[in-house]
């Protein structure tokens, strides 16, 4: 697989540039570590009593996100795959769906419908059926919120990787000996790892990063505490202390996955013959339909009707509805060239990681990951400082802004590419040297088009992403610009529900084809050769 | 191979795309604007006191000018743009200085003024509380005492650095379905919410900087020992904890809690959106004292501006009885100039029997920070 | 376990390494039938043939016989135990048959000594010499630490019957393991995979649409045709 490690020019060019791109990548790291240096009372600060607690409460809702997660997950993909459950491809699709709504907007919905005191209960309790509705707040709230938002992370590779699984597999496992369950253990477990690590990975991040519906649900989080240090006590010294605190657990969550079993990447040297032996659900299909159907029920169905109605009370009572449609444009374009450019950046990474595996290029896709697991306004403060000092002409532009966006989703991008990369027979790009072309020529004629729907995917998660990105957006933004997002916050945060509604109606609505397309897109294309 | 300079090529292409995009836009806005000397006509509506709304788009204000060139002026505005927005548009209208918004937290925009420090492009920081304003002070340029004295003294920087625009009270958010007669219900002090009849009832948003400032009130004038107790008090009422207002006024409306502490404007917004029928209305404590303080939002002109002049001609614009009228009628804050009316939904300001305390004494947050902290409402 | 579904397998038992098949019928969603009443015995110890154009239903003859497929009605006995029904079902993990997938189906997570030793369990006695004498037997020695991407196509081939032949199955059933081996490979491994199924006296069954090579390797040959079987 690797071939003339050392004194190779391929690898000096790929190592140099990842390099640069994961210096670039850390400047929110070295930014805190130069703010946080000028802070007194630092130990102070971090080894209190509370801080353990909550740091607690952070790790406690990391793990119980992560494992939802991939259950669901695995649940919705081992039906949605392997069953003959009806509505195949529509399910997919709802199931794809919560990856586009903001975590502010599902908070603040979830809380309006299903807190203790919400509509729900209002209009049950008013047909005198319940007094009294389970307490949704704190733990459980927040995980319900951001399982439900962000499980799509592993949905979607997991339900490629099971795709591809040669059912084979499998039978040879029981055909050896093997019950139902051993094989799973032994067998379907292992071969899916690789799926379930980077969605996994990209979950426990981002739950641990979250702000929003984290602080909406009423659980105090380690993200809480920085907020409160903005926001609160206008105190950005200590809040990059504590933000360190979070680089230190990001590191940790990064090295856990690095050490899980099953860590050896491998393809397979045949083409798969699926012997596509769908599990025949008979009678219970419904009831496997339905219980599939209420993950976007509560992922994404919840979010757009209570928005639904915002919105149109808000029309009955006759409120002005604010609604600039220039902020679709700006969206759809700063989403559009954050997908492009974080996507470019990926592609180093990615082949470095790949390609030499070595104990530097893992330390350089690691690196890539860290801004995914920082508030995204930590991010954001970073660039402004380091844009404003050191790329002061294009301060506050739309450049900028897509710089940060491309600092923060960068792992998606990565873990996208590297998804199929590990799966790349390299015997296709000899071929192609062997047949005279060059590195460069093949990486363009060969390399690119086979990863071309691992990089559409990847771009258009990215694009779903920075279309709802707000607190970075808020930071890095030029003067007078407005988007999709900051109205949504514009108006949320002040309570006019009615004008928020639209937005967050609109954002949804755009990004759900992208969404859709994430799942139809054909991967008839086997890279395994 | 050194194809693979096509790498970080295009990344740079994308971006002076994007930026060369960018470009295009600031210069149509950087348009110079060109008075024209006219005629002096002031026409001036006086707005009238209705729940009406008050039309400040249609008032102009124009004045004689000699041929004069504007720059753009910046503004970083920590309150939303559905607050402030039409009141900045009117503000261009009338005086044809284009401004410029960055909307934000005002947490996070104070964050990036003191990240961007001497090159900050902004001329003007507009913030919700007299804590943001303050923790960005050292980058404020003395206020003219022309503007500083259209507010009452209490309602500025005692350095002339700042000033509030408009006030805020803190006041005690009820259900009405818990709380039928809030007069004989309520007690008419904040501290005797300590009482354990209150066990499981209140919500508060301590991670919220007007409540912080309120905190801070309440220190300066009950003292570190009678706050804390005070504190601990309601932290033994298991109070719940919310992000910021707009839930904890939400979860009164709904009966999650029977009383919050919050900024009275909240629950003006839910009653126009869900109408009278939303379940809770504001309690202004009667005895006074600092749970019903008047806080600011204010903004101050950031000494690295150099555009002075246009910065303190919207400074005098929001002192204006046009802007103070449309603080009052459509977002139902208090007016602090003389002469502008509340709405008539608001007591009186001087009902409130607010403490004697300094606004600018409020943005010491700090103490207020390690206090919170000590008794376990802030990590 | 104090309580087993399936009997034991007696190895020493006249019916051991014994496949009856009696009346199946197999079809997909009730609809298209593959096997229609279908019949077939084989004798211990026996190599017998399956030939058929693609498509035909071979596979699904080996899927039904291992268990991976259920049938509609008849009667499949493996060892003399009823092992399928139109009513019953006993999972291929019961059924201690050896299959060797036309894919070969090696766990690419596994090397060559853990995909052999797969179906030993942790709990075999001398788990490493059995399967280090497997290994000797295909003559992968010194390829154990290999992973699967890392061996030819015969030595995949091989691994895979390895690995079959390892949980000591009374029968091993083969679905065109030499199809995707080269024609002169083919030759010399079927030889060769002959030889060692020979000297460990397993019932055999091979699905193949070459016929010359069925003819060299089998005692019996079937052709199967419109859902049924004939010897030829």
């Amino acid at each position: 697989m690797i071939k003339n490690k050392f004194v190779n020019k391929n690898y000096l060019w790929l190592s140099s540039i990842s390099t640069l791109i994961a210096l670039v990548v850390s400047i929110p790291l070295l930014y805190l570590l130069f703010r946080a240096v000028s802070h007194d009372g630092f130990i102070e600060l971090i080894f209190r009593e509370r801080i353990f607690w909550i740091t607690l409460k952070s790790i406690s809702l990391v793990i119980s996100v992560t494992f939802f997660s991939i259950v669901i997950s695995f649940f919705l993909a081992q039906f949605l795959t392997k069953s003959d459950v009806p509505f195949k491809k529509l399910l997919t699709i709802l199931c794809c769906l919560p990856i586009v709504i903001p975590s502010y907007v599902y908070g603040m919905v979830f809380v309006h419908l299903l807190g203790p005191r919400g509509k729900v209960f209002q209009i049950l309790n008013s047909w005198n059926l319940i007094d009294s509705f389970p307490d949704l707040y704190g733990f459980w709230g927040a995980t319900i919120t951001l399982t439900f938002l962000s499980y799509p992370y592993v949905f979607l590779p997991l339900r490629a990787a099971m795709i591809s699984l040669d059912d084979s597999f499998e039978d040879a496992s029981r055909s050896l000996g093997r019950g139902r369950i051993k094989t799973f253990y032994y067998v379907t477990l292992p071969l899916l790892l690789p799926a379930m690590r980077s969605g996994g990975l990209l979950v426990a991040l981002y739950t641990l990063s979250d702000f929003g519906a984290v602080a909406l649900l009423r659980y105090q989080t380690f993200t809480w505490a920085i907020m409160n240090m903005y926001n609160g006590a206008y105190n950005r010294i200590s809040a990059a202390a504590l933000s360190l605190v979070l680089v230190f657990f990001a590191i940790l969550i990064l090295s856990m996955e690095s050490y899980l079993k099953g860590a050896r990447n491998f393809f397979s040297s045949s083409s798969t013959s699926s012997s596509s032996s769908l599990i025949q659900l008979d009678n219970k299909k419904w009831i496997i339909f339905l219980l599939i159907l209420l993950v976007p029920i509560i992922g994404a169905l919840i979010p757009i009707i209570g928005l639904l109605t915002w919105l149109i009370k808000g029309i009955i009572y006759g409120d002005v509805i604010d609604f600039n449609f220039s902020t679709i444009f700006t969206s759809l374009k700063v989403s559009f060239l954050a997908a492009i450019s974080t996507m470019i950046i990926s592609l180093p990474i990615s082949f470095f990681a790949v390609k030499y595996k070595n104990k530097f290029s893992l330390l350089i896709e690691k690196i890539s990951y860290i801004g995914f697991g920082l508030p995204s306004i930590v991010v954001g403060l970073s660039l402004v400082y380091f844009s404003i000092n050191f790329l002061f002409p294009i301060y506050q532009t739309t450049a900028v802004l897509i710089f940060g966006y491309s600092v923060l989703f960068l792992p998606v991008g990565v873990s996208a590419i590297k998804s199929t990369l590990v799966q790349l027979n390299p015997n296709l790009e000899d071929a192609s040297r062997g047949l005279g072309y060059g590195y460069i020529k093949t990486f363009i004629k060969v390399t690119v088009p086979l990863l071309m729907p691992s990089i559409l995917a990847g771009s258009l998660l990215i694009f779903l992403l920075t279309m709802k990105e707000l607190p970075l957006t808020l930071v890095l933004s030029p003067l007078n610009f407005k988007s999709l997002p900051t109205s949504i916050w514009a108006y949320a945060s002040e309570a006019f529900f009615a004008s928020a509604a639209l937005p967050a109606l609109i954002l949804i609505l755009l990004s759900g084809p992208a969404s859709a397309y994430l799942v139809l897109k054909k991967n008839n294309i086997d890279v395994r050769g | 191979m050194k194809k693979l300079f096509l790498i970080p090529l295009s990344v740079f292409a994308i971006l002076m795309f994007a930026c060369a995009g960018e470009t295009e836009v600031v210069e149509v806005t950087k348009e110079v604007v060109v008075e024209k000397p006219t005629t002096v006509e002031v026409v001036k509506e006086v707005p009238v006191m209705t729940e009406k709304v008050v039309e400040v788009e249609k008032e102009v204000v124009k004045e004689v000018e000699v041929e004069k060139k504007y720059k753009p002026l910046v503004i970083y505005s920590g309150r939303k743009e559905s607050l402030v927005g039409p009141i900045i548009q009117a503000f261009t209208d009338a005086t044809r200085i284009p401004v410029e918004v960055k909307y934000g937290k005002t947490g996070e925009m104070a964050a990036t003024l003191m990240e961007e420090g001497d090159k900050t492009p902004a001329d003007i920081f507009y913030a919700q509380d007299p804590g943001g304003l303050g923790s960005v002070e050292d980058m404020f340029a003395v206020l003219p005492s022309s503007i500083t004295s259209k507010v009452p003294d209490w309602a500025d920087s005692p350095n002339q650095k700042w000033t509030g625009i408009t006030g805020r009270a803190r006041v005690v958010v009820y259900n009405t379905d818990a709380i039928t007669d809030p007069a004989t219900q309520l007690p008419d002090n904040l501290y005797d919410f300590i009482d354990p009849k209150w066990k499981g009832k209140i919500g508060w948003p301590p991670t919220n900087s007007s409540f912080q400032a309120m905190v801070t009130g309440l220190r300066l004038v009950w003292g570190e020992e009678k706050t804390k107790t005070w504190l601990e008090g309601i932290i033994d009422n298991d109070v719940k904890v919310y992000a910021k207002n707009t839930p904890t006024v939400e979860a009164a409306g709904a009966g999650e809690i029977e009383v919050g502490f919050v900024n009275h404007y909240y629950l003006h917004r839910f009653l126009k959106a869900e109408t009278e029928s939303f379940a809770a209305r504001n309690y202004f404590l009667p005895s006074g004292g600092p749970g019903s303080v008047v806080l600011v939002a204010g903004a101050g002109i950031l000494e690295a501006s150099d555009n002075k002049e246009a910065a303190e001609r919207f400074m005098e614009f929001m002192l204006s009885t046009t802007a103070q009228a449309y603080f009052a009628n459509e977002i139902y804050e208090y007016p602090l100039v003389e002469g502008v009316n509340k709405s008539y939904l608001l007591p009186d300001l001087s009902t409130l029997n607010t403490p004697d305390i300094d606004i600018s004494d409020l943005g010491d947050v700090e103490a207020t920070q390690k206090l919170l902290q000590d008794v376990g409402a802030l990590p | 376990m104090f309580w087993r579904r399936y009997p034991l397998i007696k190895k020493n038992s006249a019916s051991y390494g014994k496949i009856e098949l009696e009346d199946v019928t197999v079809s997909f969603d009730d609809k298209n039938i593959i096997l229609n009443d279908f019949a077939l015995n084989i004798d211990k110890g026996k190599y017998v043939s399956i030939l058929g154009t693609s498509g035909i239903g071979k596979t699904t003859l080996l899927r039904a016989i291992s268990g991976f497929k259920r049938i509609s009605s008849g009667y499949i006995r493996i060892n003399g135990q009823l092992a399928s029904s139109g009513f019953s079902h006993m999972p291929p993990e019961n059924r201690n048959l050896g299959f060797v997938f036309q894919d070969y189906a090696l766990f690419p997570h596994l090397n060559v000594f853990e995909n052999v030793g797969f179906g030993l369990g942790r709990k075999v006695n001398d788990r490493r010499i059995k399967i280090q004498s497997i290994i000797d037997m295909i003559d992968l020695k010194g390829h154990e630490k290999k992973y699967p991407n890392q061996l030819s196509g015969g030595q995949q081939q091989r691994v895979a019957i390895g690995r079959a032949l390892a949980v000591s199955p009374s029968a091993i059933l083969m679905d065109e393991p030499f199809s995707n081996l080269d024609f002169s490979l083919k030759k010399i491994l079927s030889n060769e995979v002959k030889k060692i199924i020979r000297n460990t006296g397993t019932t055999t069954i091979m699905v193949t649409h070459d016929e010359i090579e069925a003819e060299r390797l089998s005692d019996e040959c079937f052709l199967l045709e419109n859902g049924k079987i004939r010897k030829i």
